[in-house]
């Protein structure tokens, strides 16, 4: 990173400017509305990704504009990310238990059925 | 000006600048670290929500879906007004910062006074987490997860709106008082991040809570 | 022979050169007095000494409980104690000296003290947070002790449910304790990441920084990053105590092995926090006293990082036995084989820079010398429990205890120790008598493989953790365990009985006594409030061996 951070009026080039704001916000509202239809076309698992989907667009929206991270410094766009890395990884690691301990904690056979 | 006398440049700086882009990385990594508070429960979410499908979805169907959705609303506009009192700092014009804040204070309000609601609903149908548990519509087992779940999430989310709101109202009285310049509202801009985090939990909230199918 | 003889000069008589900045700048232990001035300071070094005191005063109530819980151990069956007290001490021994004395203590006081000097700036990005950082810790220590002395928990330090949700005991104020030294702990990470970053000298590369920052910043990224989660699962387990939530009741569905993998998810990284910078302060003292640049600087600094990005993946070996999947149980045994990797070159990385070094035994080495033992021993046994197989035999025994411990007190400790002998001449500007530091390193080796050599056995043999009393084959461990408790406590107590006594008639310390390169020893010591006289120079780097020292050669001004 540069020793030498750019003048303020260079940081504040980087934000969308009111008309950008009501743009940002406007999609944010659209793609909730569509969050609350899809939840009563899509179903089941799909269902839970459609949804998390768009609910990752929304945040990645509010991030990008309304907190700047698209036009700040790189090392803000690292740190925030590390932490979503750390995030995900921790839900990942706590399903990877759950999401296999019935397969994995029963011995299985030759015709692949559970032994007691 | 005014603004000269409280945001000097501290000691360990060569310039104000500096100072401020120190103060903004500290606050994504505050913001990071107040993300992976959130992680633990949405990895109990993820666990609970893998075990128990059926209830959860059962449960889930007892959520006040207008409420949450008239919040989810309510939340992303007021992301909108905070993002315009900043940049109406920038512009230089201080009436319309604080109106703007008050907005954004009046919305975060809002979004309290109708979880208070919803809460005084859910409890008045015994909708209760743990071994308050009381609603006769649905057994306990498993779906008494997700209402616990519903009540430490959105509890622990209220109450960083409650304090967001308190920062708020700090940043309304300072800018009322003029204590922020287009070049120097460093306070403003780390109010209005922290703001836009709880936001941004809720964008999650909402789907994972509210309209589980 | 103790010290560097082109500096035994100085450390007898008056300094060689006048001091010319002693007019210029008081230093910061005389700047302002008053009690009142240091318990509303900013300066990081006035923090530093009272995270120095809080931390000193919480490790001697640690050892207290360690010592009664050896003496009830002296002997089979019922004790001086009763078993629920049994229980309490254990958990207090446990609470504080995890999250009170060895989370906090060298990031708090080391770090604090002089990691913006090696950076070379004047303070911490935000000194006002890292004040406050101090009072939080006193308020959770506060919390902490007032459950001591309310009742106690006697869950042990780890609160694993469902147990620690119906205790009769009162968990509650202690979890709350927890989760409050926790939020100190985030706030001094910030500052440390927000420093570094931000507040480096100008001409100061991040190749060109003390490896002691590099392990400071990768302890830092694991403070800010997972101990929100050991707050959030003790806060669950207080709150289910107090109102009983039953979140993780398998009477309602609950599953508590999801408390052990978010409490984990913490506590096993908070090894790593309680290591790293001890690698830190041992990355310092090697090449000062071996008198040679790090044999790789670029392993040691990256393998920093690594560990601290690995020890997040290694959290589901604590639950090996727990009901955790085989498929979760086998990732996690592989992923923590992979920290012995960055350990393992650290360690080899400090063998090399001794490799043909001109090295004076001295405290802080010796102290290097015990840790590089422990360390590695307290390691080897950390990667035969985490395979899987061999972790169902020591699982919950006291094979456990002595590896944590060698890794905690063997390395952490030991790393303490080697620290407070090292900058002791910067921090306070007097000398530690050399001849009782040597004999006090000696015997608290002694007395630590004294008293944890036995547990492997005792482990080995069967004999479970948290126990009040065992059978009568182990009885002559059990009394050796004790006798090398009691000789590490005496030992540890003699270091600080010279420790105080050199505060105030100690020998006057030069600006550098070790010779060493390093940036925080080119200031007078103690240092002037604002760290330096003269900003120093960065391209003659920390570990420039082939140069002479820097502060033989006028400062450069810019």
């Amino acid at each position: 990173m540069s020793l030498h951070p750019p003048p303020e009026h260079e940081h504040a080039e980087h934000t969308p400017g009111a008309a950008g704001y009501l743009l940002v916000w406007l999609a944010l509202v659209v793609l909730a509305t569509v969050t609350l239809f899809a939840s009563r076309a899509v179903t089941g698992g799909w269902g839970l990704m459609v949804a998390f989907a768009i609910a990752s667009a929304k945040a990645a929206l509010v991030v990008a504009f309304f907190m700047h991270l698209a036009g700040g410094r790189p090392i803000h766009r690292i740190a925030f990310s590390v932490a979503m890395a750390f995030l995900v990884l921790l839900v990942i690691g706590v399903l990877a238990d759950v999401g296999t301990r019935s397969v994995a904690s029963s011995y299985v056979d030759e015709a692949g059925l559970p032994v007691e | 000006m005014s603004a000269a006398a409280t945001s000097r440049v501290h000691v360990q700086y060569d310039s104000l600048e500096r100072q401020h882009d120190t103060a903004r990385l500290g606050m994504w990594v505050f913001l990071g670290s107040e993300s992976l508070l959130f992680a633990g429960l949405f990895a109990l979410y993820a666990a609970y929500r893998f075990a128990y499908p059926v209830e959860f979805h059962a449960a889930s169907a007892h959520a006040n879906l207008v409420i949450g959705t008239i919040n989810t609303y309510i939340l992303l506009t007021s992301s909108l007004t905070m993002a315009l009192a900043i940049h109406a700092t920038r512009r230089g014009r201080r009436r319309e910062t604080v109106a703007f804040l008050a907005a954004t204070i009046a919305f975060g309000l809002g979004f309290d006074v109708l979880k208070i609601v919803e809460y005084a609903g859910h409890l008045a149908e015994g909708l209760a987490p743990g071994d308050y548990y009381a609603f006769t519509a649905l057994p306990a087992h498993g779906v008494v997860l997700y209402v616990t779940l519903y009540y430490l999430l959105t509890g622990l989310h209220a109450l960083h709106v409650t304090g967001g709101v308190c920062v708020l109202v700090w940043l309304a009285l300072r800018a009322q008082r003029g204590d922020f310049t287009p070049q120097s509202h460093i306070a403003l801009e780390l109010g209005g991040l922290y703001w836009h985090l709880v936001d941004l939990v809720w964008i999650f909230l909402w789907p994972l809570l509210y309209l589980i199918r | 022979m103790m010290t560097d003889p082109r500096d035994a000069s100085s450390a007898g008589g008056p300094p060689p050169r006048p001091d010319p900045t002693a007019a210029v700048e008081p230093d910061y232990l005389r700047a302002e007095p008053g009690l009142r001035s240091w318990l509303t300071t900013t300066d990081h070094k006035r923090i530093a000494i009272m995270f120095l005191i809080a931390t000193t005063l919480a490790l001697m109530l640690g050892g207290t409980f360690a010592l009664l819980l050896r003496t009830k151990l002296l002997i089979p069956g019922p004790g001086f104690i009763e078993p629920v007290t049994y229980n309490r001490f254990f958990t207090l021994h446990g609470v504080i000296m995890v999250f009170m004395f060895m989370v906090p203590v060298i990031p708090a006081v080391f770090g604090n003290f002089v990691l913006p000097m090696m950076v070379g700036a004047k303070d911490l990005a935000f000194p006002r947070v890292n004040l406050a950082s101090f009072y939080v810790y006193v308020t959770g220590a506060g919390f902490t002790l007032w459950g001591m002395v309310h009742g106690g928990a006697d869950t042990g330090w780890t609160f694993y449910a469902p147990y620690s949700t119906i205790s009769p005991t009162d968990v509650a104020p202690i979890a709350i304790g927890v989760f409050i030294l926790g939020v100190s702990s985030i706030m001094t990470g910030l500052n440390f990441i927000a420093t570094t970053h931000m507040l480096r000298r100008r001409g100061l590369r991040w190749h060109g920084m003390p490896i002691f920052v590099w392990t400071m910043y990768a302890t830092s990224i694991i403070q800010v990053l997972a101990t929100p989660v050991l707050g959030l699962s003790v806060s669950l387990v207080a709150l289910d105590h107090a109102l009983h939530m039953g979140i993780f009741d398998p009477a309602l569905g609950g599953d508590p092995v999801l408390f052990e993998h978010l409490f984990w998810f913490y506590s096993h990284p908070a090894v790593y926090i309680m290591i790293l910078p001890a690698m830190g302060v041992i990355a310092e003292i090697v090449p000062t006293f071996a008198r040679k640049h790090q044999f790789s600087y670029n392993a040691l600094a990256y393998s920093s990082l690594g560990i601290a990005f690995v020890g997040f993946l290694t959290w589901g070996h604590h639950l090996f036995v727990a009901g955790i999947s085989q498929f979760d149980a086998a990732i996690f045994g592989v992923m923590s084989m992979f920290v012995a990797i960055f350990s393992a070159i650290k360690v080899f990385t400090w063998i090399g820079t001794l490799y043909r070094g001109s090295i004076t035994f001295n405290t802080p080495m010796l102290y290097f010398f015990a840790f590089v033992y422990l360390f590695a021993f307290g390691g080897m046994t950390g990667i035969a429990v985490a395979t899987t197989s061999l972790d169902v035999h020591w699982h919950d025994t006291y094979f456990v205890i002595a590896h944590f411990h060698f890794i905690m007190i063997g390395g952490t400790l030991t790393a303490f120790l080697g620290a407070i002998h090292y900058w002791f001449p910067k921090m306070f500007g007097k000398m530690y008598p050399e001849r009782w530091g040597l004999v006090s390193a000696g015997l608290v080796f002694a007395g630590f493989n004294l008293t944890f050599v036995p547990q492997f056995l005792l482990g080995n043999a069967g004999m479970p953790r948290r126990y009040y009393s065992y059978p009568i084959k182990y009885h002559i461990l059990n009394v050796a365990s004790s006798l090398g408790a009691y000789l590490l406590g005496s030992a540890l107590l003699l270091t600080l009985i010279y420790l105080l006594v050199s505060l105030r008639w100690g020998k006057r310390a030069p600006a550098n006594p070790w010779g060493s390169r390093g940036f925080e020893w080119r200031t007078p010591s103690p240092p002037p409030v604002h760290n330096f006289v003269a900003p120093f120079d960065p391209a003659k780097g920390p570990y420039d061996y082939d140069q002479p020292p820097p502060d033989e050669v006028p400062p450069v001004s810019t």
